[in-house]
């Protein structure tokens, strides 16, 4: 499938990275106080994720590809709507391990968009977003050892628990208190340790129970078709 | 009637985002009661039932920050009192009640977008701008009914020829995931023969024209010239550092003065503007009613 370059994105990929990224920079060192930033930081995120949807744009990811990874996000946003244990990250991991590295940031990142319909939108949005694109991301580009070793594949489980926990920290810290301090930051992740147990643990169990099933389905649909 | 809502998604997002951001940038307690009283009254005239969830979560964060942050946080030169060798101080509660308003105005900006941007407003902004991103979007939200009734479709048909059951617990998960495996194999083939058939329809070949379901009318373009208007002025003066507070050590007002009385009627009437608005169609609807 070819997508015509249209004038925007184009703009979109030159101008981000070479310019809006170092003027945010610039400008949020040398004119902000500390307490902003949790703005910059914000404002980062938006630039990153516009540039990573701007080259998704770009670049053809295939009919098949996108129609699957739309399956795998509205299998997320279902998963989303079970009580405490959510199966959100597992099918993310997953979709990012058979589907490609940049599949599993789109449906990592729209998950988080379109869930947040039902859950409420807020400053955290980019935020979700791009944890839950990253761990997609990081999925896809080490699909080949995860996919080799199942044992592997939970330790990753897991881990992005954790590192989503951690992530969101960041910015509850950053919200709150302006700066991010090593106190408040340890207070936070303290008083998260729960829900980071719940996290991993259910990344865990549902990877446990779906690596297997998923895992072999997509293996069937990319010998039949072709991905 | 909510005129509002009804106007061009370009214009409301821009609207709702420029008072996220000015609140975001804003560090004085004034302005940010200004931005947050608008957005409150709107959202008490207008969307009451739909945001109820909103209001208890953001007042309480209010006090939540207002409370918490004395206690973490250490500077300031005034001590109001000393709990347990930790010195609870008058600008560590300043800059709590600052947090406070500024993640309550957000909150409330963004319930409202949410009321106002509906999934299809948002669709439409993105099918101009990313139109790939827009259509696997949509279709995810095509996918979740489709789903609900393939599962319950499959559920009926498994559980009549005896293949599961839903007696016991353990009966009804095993069961379910049955069912979930067998939806999963169904969407798979049908999403790839969805993609096969759109591509030999010729999705993908040349450029996609892009249907105008919001026309951009008079009324869109006054809502837009005063958003433009307020926004500008006000990020303008907060970029600049007119109505910068200091908090620590000793709390510092911004210098009151024209540039920041400026600000303060910008802020005024960015967050106004939806009543304002909808207090101009309600009296041109009495209008016409009354000429009838």
């Amino acid at each position: 499938m070819r997508i015509l370059p249209s004038p925007l994105r184009c703009i979109l990929r030159i101008g981000i990275p070479l310019l809006a990224c170092p003027l945010t920079l610039l400008f949020a060192v040398s004119q902000w106080q500390a307490d902003r930033y949790a703005v910059s930081i914000l404002l980062m995120t938006g630039l990153a994720l516009l540039l990573f949807l701007a080259g998704i744009e770009q670049r053809s990811i295939g009919t098949r590809r996108m129609i699957l990874a739309s399956i795998f996000i509205a299998l997320a946003i279902i998963g989303r709507c079970l009580p405490i244990v959510k199966p959100v990250t597992a099918l993310i991991i997953l979709a990012g391990m058979y589907l490609g590295a940049q599949s599993g940031f789109l449906v990592g990142a729209m998950t988080a968009l379109l869930s947040n319909f039902l859950y409420g939108q807020g400053p955290w949005t980019p935020f979700q977003m791009f944890a839950w694109g990253i761990l997609g991301l990081l999925a896809g580009i080490c699909a080949n050892p995860l996919r080799q070793s199942r044992l592997l594949l939970y330790g990753y489980g897991l881990l992005s628990g954790i590192l989503f926990s951690m992530m969101m920290d960041v910015w509850t810290v950053l919200w709150q208190f302006g700066t991010l301090s090593p106190d408040a930051y340890r207070a936070a992740l303290l008083t998260a340790l729960p829900w980071t147990l719940v996290y991993a643990l259910s990344n865990f169990g549902f990877l446990l129970l779906l690596a297997k099933p998923i895992g072999n389905k997509l293996a069937r649909i990319e010998k039949k078709y072709g991905l | 009637m909510r005129a509002y809502g009804n106007l061009h998604p370009a214009v409301t997002a821009l609207h709702l985002l420029l008072i996220a951001a000015s609140a975001m940038f804003c560090s004085d307690m004034l302005l940010l009661g200004t931005l947050l009283g608008g957005i409150f009254t709107y959202v008490l005239l207008e969307y009451r039932d739909a945001c109820r969830h909103v209001h208890m979560f953001a007042w309480g964060m209010l006090l939540l920050i207002a409370l918490l942050n004395p206690l973490w946080n250490q500077h300031g030169a005034t001590p109001l009192v000393v709990i347990n060798r930790h010195v609870v101080t008058l600008e560590a509660l300043q800059y709590g009640i600052m947090a406070g308003l500024r993640t309550a105005a957000v909150l409330y900006a963004c319930a409202l977008f949410s009321q106002v941007m509906t999934k299809e407003h948002i669709l439409y902004l993105m099918r101009h701008s990313t139109p790939k991103l827009a259509l696997v979007c949509s279709m995810a939200l095509r996918y979740l009914p489709l789903m609900r009734r393939r599962y319950a479709e499959i559920r009926q048909a498994q559980l009549a020829i005896g293949k599961i059951s839903d007696e016991t617990l353990i009966d009804r998960i095993t069961g379910g995931l049955r069912v979930f495996s067998i939806l999963l194999t169904w969407s798979l083939e049908h999403g790839i023969v969805t993609a096969n058939s759109m591509e030999a329809r010729g999705y993908g070949i040349g450029k996609r024209s892009v249907a105008q379901t919001y026309p951009f009318t008079c009324d869109d373009g006054m809502m837009l010239g005063g958003t433009l208007l307020c926004g500008g002025w006000l990020m303008g003066c907060l970029l600049t550092g007119v109505c910068d507070v200091t908090y620590y050590p000793l709390y510092a007002a911004a210098e009151r003065n024209v540039w920041y009385y400026g600000a303060w009627a910008a802020a005024g009437l960015l967050s106004f503007l939806p009543i304002l608005f909808d207090g101009k169609e309600r009296y041109r609807w009495h209008c016409l009613r009354s000429n009838i």
